[in-house]
């Protein structure tokens, strides 16, 4: 019989968290359906912990991040490993909440994605708002791909601290891009 | 039956398009997998309701949550009443959001200003 894997795990998971306060934490296959089993939880969470405003948020940050990471997947025809995502959901110290969100994508792919946050971050609150306005007339055309940047801008648009974004390079012409984003 | 019925889900708002009564309601929250789908259904009702009743139609928005694509959505349903508002035929959007959250009060509000048509956004304490 093979060793139970539960000791492992167990001691991986009790050593110190990256964030003081873990709250959900994924590494596998995305779905709509665990979007919307993990979104009940994080909402059920929400309620008892947050302020109404913030609550509804983070759980629209989520729901935008975790939906980018299952378009692109879906787009770009990945499996098994290739299509896995890391989720990281906590607090820090301050009490703001902190949702990390990570995939594999082609290295290209990263770095236009970079250069977008990087064109976002230098906007002010109202050349952001004109620029999801205009994003939101800009892509009405039910053909056209999902894209990333209306899901992006409406981010920027919530967060309280600057987004942060990075791209660890992979084998194959891949990298595992993450994005945090603090409310 | 020219009416229209979606049942909701955790993701997926119901929608009830009684033909005869005019009256378009959505219920719960919209970030489904393809917003789209969804939208486009809605809309093609609309659409032919707009082209063939020839009577009022009013929408009753009971929404909690709409993610991006949702909110195109909702855009393009904003889009297809203010053209038969400007062409005379009644149309009327009530978005009825509880008291405690603003964040929907809030698109509402910003839906409204793109919109002529009479767009009402009321508080519930349900």
């Amino acid at each position: 019989m093979a060793p139970s894997p539960l000791p492992a795990l167990r001691t991986r998971c009790n050593q110190p968290p990256p964030l003081p306060n873990p709250l959900l934490s994924f590494n596998g296959p995305l779905s709509q359906c665990l979007i919307e089993s993990f979104g009940g939880i994080l909402r059920e969470h929400l309620r008892a912990q947050a302020p109404q405003a913030q609550a509804a948020d983070v759980f629209s940050v989520y729901v935008e991040m975790t939906q980018n990471i299952c378009h692109y997947v879906c787009e770009h025809g990945l499996r098994e490993a290739q299509a896995h995502a890391s989720l990281s959901i906590g607090r820090d110290a301050q009490g703001r909440y902190v949702i990390c969100g990570g995939n594999l994508v082609e290295a290209a792919d990263g770095r236009r994605l970079l250069d977008t946050l990087a064109g976002i971050a230098r906007l002010d609150r109202a050349q952001l708002k004109a620029a999801y306005k205009a994003r939101l007339y800009q892509v009405r055309d039910p053909q056209a791909s999902h894209g990333a940047g209306l899901g992006l801008l409406d981010i920027a648009g919530k967060v309280s601290a600057p987004l942060q974004a990075s791209l660890s390079p992979q084998p194959e012409g891949r990298a595992f891009f993450s994005l945090c984003s603090t409310i | 039956m020219n009416n229209l019925a979606v049942p909701g889900s955790l993701s997926t708002p119901s929608v009830a398009g009684d033909w005869q009564a005019g009256v378009l309601a959505m219920q719960g929250d919209s970030y489904p997998e393809n917003a789209y789908e969804l939208y486009n259904q809605i809309i093609d009702w609309i659409r032919r309701y707009l082209a063939q009743a020839q009577r009022p139609l009013a929408l009753d928005l009971h929404l909690l949550y709409l993610n991006t694509s949702s909110i195109k959505g909702m855009l393009d349903i904003c889009d297809l009443l203010e053209a038969a508002h400007r062409k005379g035929q009644p149309v009327k959007l009530t978005w009825y959001y509880h008291r405690d959250n603003d964040r929907i009060a809030e698109l509402a509000e910003e839906f409204k200003e793109d919109c002529t048509f009479p767009f009402m956004i009321q508080a519930s304490e349900e």
